[in-house]
C-alpha cells in the first residue's frame, strides 16, 4: 500500500463524504463517499509520488516490454497517462467512452498500430464497465489491452468489495491499483479524517455497496 | 530564435501533425475545405519530437512568464489536457483541466483539480486560431474568480507576412498574453526548404489563408 498516496488523498480533502445528500456514480449506485483523485494533479510533490508509482508498476508488474502505448481514458485518466507517458517516453493516446466520428479508430485519438500493446491508465475504477468500453475502442484500432492501471480502486478485501477486478479478469485485464478502500480507512482512522458515525458509514457501504441506501435509517 | 521556430514547423510537418493536401482537400466538419490539416494530436504517438517541443513549451513559459508569475497551469477538454500535463510537470506547477460543460454528476464543475481565488493561471493548448475557444475557458476560469493571465500554444493559425493575427487580438482583448512556437510562416519557409511543401501547394496555402472562405470553389473542388 502507498502511504503517502493515501495520505495525500485525505490532506488535499480528496475524499468526500456527504450521508445526507449521497453520491450517484454513472453506473447509478448510490455512495456515501466519493474519491476525486483528479485533485492530485493540483499537488506536484503528491502528483510525483503517483508518477513514480505508476512508473515502478509499469517496470516491475507489467514490463516496458510489453508497453508499447500508454491510453489515458478521456477525461480523468488523461493526466495520469500523460505523467506515464512522458516519464517511460512511450507514445500516448486517449480513448472515448463512445464511439464518434467514422472509422476504425473512432475511439481513439492519436496512433495505434496494429497489435501494439496498450496499458491503459484511469484515475478511479469502481465497477470496472468504462475499461471495458476502452478496451472495445482499442481493440477495434487494432491495439491489445492486457493492464489497466488506476490510482484510485473501490475496493476492499476486508470486506471483500471487488467488482472490477472479476469483471476485468474475466475479460482478460489484469487491474493494477495504487490505492484501495482499505488503504483509506486505515489511515483515516489512525487520523481521525472520518467521525465514528461517518466511519460506520463507509463501512456499512463497503459491507454492502448496492444496498446501503436502503439500510440508512433516515 | 526564428531557427527554433523553423525546427518545430519541421518536427509538426515529419510527425503528419500538420498535412498538406496531395490530389484531393481536406473538407472540416464545417464544410470548408481546405489545402491543409493541423493535429497536433498526433504528436502525442511521438515520444522525442514530443518531447523536444514540451521541452520548448516549458522554456518558452520560464523566460517570457517567469515561474513567479505562473500559480496554475490548466488544460482544455480534450486535446489541451495532454500538453497542460507535460508543462506542469516541466515546470512542477500544480494542474487543472476545464471542461467544455459541467458535468452532470457528483461534484458538478467545470474545474478539475484546484483552483483558489485570484490565482494567476497559464492555459497550455496545442493549436490557437481565433482564440474563441479559449475566452470560453476563461469563462469558466473567472467564475472561480481566478484569471487566465497567458496562454501557451504549440501552433499559431497567424502570418506576419498576410497580416493574420486574429487570435492574437482576441485574446489581448481580454487582457490574454500568446506565447506560441510556430506559425504559418514557419511551415512555409521550412517546408520549402526541406522540400516538404511544394512551390504550387506553398501558393495554394498561402491564397487559402489569405481568403479560406472561396479558396475551394476558386480551386474547383465544390
Amino acid at each position: 500500500m502507498n502511504q503517502k498516496i493515501s495520505k495525500g488523498l485525505l490532506e488535499t480533502k480528496s475524499v468526500y463524504l456527504n450521508i445526507r445528500d449521497p453520491f450517484i456514480f454513472p453506473s447509478g449506485r448510490i455512495s456515501p463517499v466519493y474519491v476525486d483523485c483528479r485533485r492530485l494533479i493540483s499537488y506536484p510533490n503528491i502528483r510525483d509520488e503517483v508518477v513514480a508509482e505508476l512508473v515502478r508498476i509499469a517496470t516491475d508488474k507489467i514490463g516496458l516490454d510489453q508497453t508499447d502505448v500508454v491510453a489515458g481514458g478521456t477525461t480523468g485518466g488523461i493526466p495520469f497517462a500523460t505523467f506515464l507517458a512522458q516519464a517511460i517516453n512511450r507514445p500516448l493516446i486517449y480513448v472515448q467512452k463512445s464511439p464518434s466520428g467514422s472509422g476504425s479508430s473512432r475511439q481513439i485519438t492519436g496512433v495505434i498500430e496494429k497489435g501494439q500493446k496498450v496499458i491503459l491508465v484511469e484515475d478511479v475504477t469502481a465497477d470496472g464497465v468504462s475499461v471495458l468500453r476502452f478496451k472495445g475502442g482499442i481493440e477495434i484500432a487494432g491495439g491489445r489491452l492486457t493492464h489497466c492501471l488506476c490510482v484510485f480502486e473501490y475496493r476492499s478485501d476486508k470486506f471483500a468489495m471487488q467488482d472490477a477486478r472479476e469483471t476485468l479478469s474475466k475479460q482478460g485485464i489484469v487491474l493494477h491499483s495504487l490505492i484501495t478502500w482499505d488503504d483509506i480507512l486505515e489511515i483515516a482512522r489512525e487520523e481521525n479524517y472520518f467521525t465514528r458515525d461517518e466511519y460506520e458509514q463507509v463501512l456499512s457501504f463497503l459491507k454492502n455497496p448496492n444496498h446501503w441506501w436502503q439500510n440508512l435509517s433516515r | 530564435m526564428e531557427k527554433a521556430q523553423n525546427r518545430i514547423a519541421e518536427l509538426l510537418l515529419e510527425t503528419g501533425s500538420i498535412q498538406v493536401f496531395q490530389d484531393r482537400p481536406f473538407v472540416f466538419v464545417s464544410g470548408r475545405i481546405s489545402p491543409v490539416y493541423i493535429d497536433c494530436r498526433r504528436l502525442l504517438s511521438f515520444p522525442d519530437p514530443r518531447e523536444e517541443i514540451v521541452g520548448q513549451l516549458a522554456r518558452k513559459a520560464e523566460r517570457e512568464i517567469g515561474l513567479e508569475a505562473i500559480d496554475v497551469v490548466a488544460g482544455g477538454e480534450t486535446a489541451g489536457i495532454p500538453y497542460a500535463a507535460f508543462v506542469s510537470q516541466k515546470l512542477n506547477k500544480p494542474m487543472i483541466y476545464i471542461r467544455k460543460s459541467p458535468k452532470g454528476y457528483g461534484q458538478t464543475r467545470q474545474i478539475e483539480g484546484v483552483l483558489e481565488v485570484n490565482q494567476r493561471v497559464l492555459l497550455v493548448e496545442d493549436l490557437v486560431t481565433d482564440g474563441m475557444s479559449k475566452l470560453r475557458f476563461n469563462i469558466g476560469i473567472r467564475a472561480q474568480e481566478a484569471k487566465i493571465t497567458d496562454c501557451l500554444c504549440i501552433f499559431e493559425y497567424s502570418s506576419d507576412r498576410l497580416g493574420l493575427c486574429e487570435g492574437r487580438k482576441n485574446l489581448a482583448d481580454h487582457d490574454i498574453r500568446l506565447h506560441t512556437l510556430a506559425n504559418w510562416d514557419h511551415v512555409l519557409n521550412v517546408g520549402l526548404a526541406k522540400n516538404l511543401i511544394s512551390d504550387e501547394s506553398s501558393k495554394q496555402i498561402l491564397d487559402f489563408l489569405a481568403e479560406p472562405e472561396g479558396w475551394g470553389r476558386k480551386m474547383g473542388f465544390e
